[in-house]
């Protein structure tokens, strides 16, 4: 059941796709070589840099995800949003990784890793990002066209089609505008988003009332889930994975370094990192309030087993009135084209720049570059159609993406922080510190599907298993390293 | 009041959100001129 009103909101949907299509055509002309493809001229000044790393940063598997959090946690699944906000506005004060980063004029972070590590870090690194990059994005399409199916009440059998159509529109303006257009559409997003996602809070507190639906959340979760320390439920091995991946991803997440690296300087790179922090925060706050306020609407026996990532879209369904529900839907459009986009643009950046680099040598045309990283997104596209479609989802989604990401974040943070910081840093430690951190999480999600592993698996539990792996890479760099240094003298 | 940290939480949050997302929708558009003015101009 829901609200959508395909002669009503359905204009509404198509006007924003036609704003959108027009934008990314007409900004095609600005886009003639390399720099303005993957780095827009490095010419991103602070604001248009905050609209561009906010909405890329909140799409509809995020916002699945963390409303998630919150009807099964309460207001605990706010924690990640602290510890991420809290860390980029730390990193963006201080500069720590970033100001060196930008400073070096690197397109990627596996380009910054051969100057200090040699060619074959370089590559290593491509190669893991891309791993992790890519399983991290695999479920966003899915997730997109199950939240759209529910909301517009079409049927789930369209689900592919609907993931199909998604796909197909942001590779559209993402192949031909490159960076430039992925920033000027996600301008646009980021003001429809916020327009979209005021307006729900409101009706909800109007509909509902504000105290109603904390005193649902605590009758249903207990008073601990209104702090923010751990219990039982949050564990403590939860609580330091959240931190460790919060300033993993500050620090290397290829989305969010490519707007410091797109940046005009190094001072408007980290002011966009200090005035983004907030949004990082929102990107919880938001979602999790969504996700109480589905447990109040449904009750806490409606969505279970699982299936409690579908009460918050159910909600938005039936809640929000005819005309308002189509600019709800353009908007986490908005959030999850963003999103798409931009992810797309920086894994293709990765595999052309760091692990096609043997082949081209930095010596082919900008016309042939350009074309390869345009073939190079169409093949991504098409790889997270054919895994959203085809991989099962057995634990929460917020989970999912920590663990895929932890794949490349545990490693390339300890290799970042010792490229800037460590002098005795050596190529030998870089290799363990890969392996390790690619190692630990990846074994995880299989060792999770396997039956004679499953159950141990499971016990262990995917926060140690993060956890172990930042550990793990640190102590491997420095171990290597100190082999380098004794077998040198 | 009921959960008072909660409430000034979420009131200073959204009111953050839409202050400075008007301000980066002010601010961004002349960004977007800049930078299309500084394409422009490399290529000429």
């Amino acid at each position: 059941m829901t609200n959508f009103d395909f002669f009503v909101d359905g204009p509404i949907v198509l006007l924003y796709f036609s704003i959108i299509f027009l934008v990314g055509i007409w900004l095609r002309k600005y886009v003639s070589n390399m720099d303005h493809f993957l780095v827009a001229n490095r010419g991103v000044d602070v604001y248009l840099g905050i609209a561009s790393l906010a909405a890329t940063e909140f799409g509809i598997a995020t916002c699945m995800a963390n409303a998630e959090l919150g009807f099964k946690y309460g207001l605990k699944g706010i924690i990640p949003g602290i510890a991420l906000g809290g860390s980029m506005f730390i990193v963006g004060v201080s500069g720590f990784c970033i100001e060196p980063l930008r400073n070096m004029a690197v397109i990627t972070i596996p380009e910054l890793f051969e100057k200090k590590f040699g060619k074959k870090i370089r590559w290593a690194s491509g190669l893991v990002i891309i791993i992790g990059g890519l399983l991290n994005m695999g479920l966003f399409l899915r997730q997109a066209g199950s939240f759209l199916s529910i909301t517009m009440g079409i049927d789930e059998g369209y689900l592919e089609v609907l993931m199909t159509v998604i796909l197909i529109f942001v590779g559209f303006y993402t192949v031909i505008g490159g960076m430039v257009s992925v920033l000027v559409t996600d301008y646009i997003q980021f003001i429809l988003m916020c327009l979209g996602f005021v307006s729900i809070t409101g009706i909800i507190i109007y509909e509902f009332g504000w105290y109603s639906i904390l005193d649902e959340s605590r009758a249903f979760h207990g008073s601990e889930s209104l702090s923010l320390g751990f219990n039982s439920v949050y564990t403590l091995d939860r609580l330091i994975l959240d931190i460790l991946v919060a300033f993993a991803s500050v620090l290397t997440w290829q989305t969010m370094i490519s707007r410091i690296l797109s940046a005009k300087n190094s001072k408007t790179a980290k002011s966009i990192y200090m005035v983004t922090a907030p949004y990082m925060l929102m990107r919880f706050v938001i979602p999790v309030f969504l996700g109480i306020s589905a447990l109040y609407f449904f009750g806490p026996n409606s969505y279970g087993g699982g299936k409690e990532i579908l009460a918050m879209p159910n909600m938005v369904a039936q809640l929000i009135p005819v005309g308002l529900i189509g600019i709800v839907v353009a908007a986490m459009l908005a959030a999850d084209m963003s999103t798409n986009s931009s992810y797309l643009i920086a894994w293709s950046s990765v595999i052309y720049n760091d692990i096609l680099a043997p082949i081209h040598k930095n010596k082919w045309s900008s016309k042939k570059g350009l074309f390869y990283n345009r073939f190079i997104i169409c093949c991504i596209g098409l790889f997270l159609l054919l895994y959203g479609l085809w991989y099962p989802l057995n634990n929460d989604l917020w989970v999912y993406m920590q663990v895929t990401g932890t794949i490349y974040l545990s490693s390339m943070s300890v290799l970042l922080i010792a490229c800037c910081y460590f002098k005795n840093a050596s190529p030998l430690g870089a290799a363990i510190a890969i392996i390790i951190g690619a190692v630990i999480p990846v074994s995880y999600l299989f060792l999770q599907d396997f039956s004679f592993s499953s159950a141990l698996v499971k016990n262990i539990g995917p926060y140690k298993f993060g956890v172990l792996s930042f550990f793990l890479s640190s102590l491997g760099m420095v171990i290597g390293s100190i082999i380098t240094k004794i077998k040198s003298k | 009041m009921k959960y008072p940290f909660w409430t000034l939480f979420f009131i200073i949050c959204y009111i953050w959100y839409v202050f400075v997302t008007i301000m980066v929708a002010l601010r961004g558009f002349k960004n977007i001129k800049k930078l299309i003015q500084s394409i422009d101009q490399k290529k000429v």
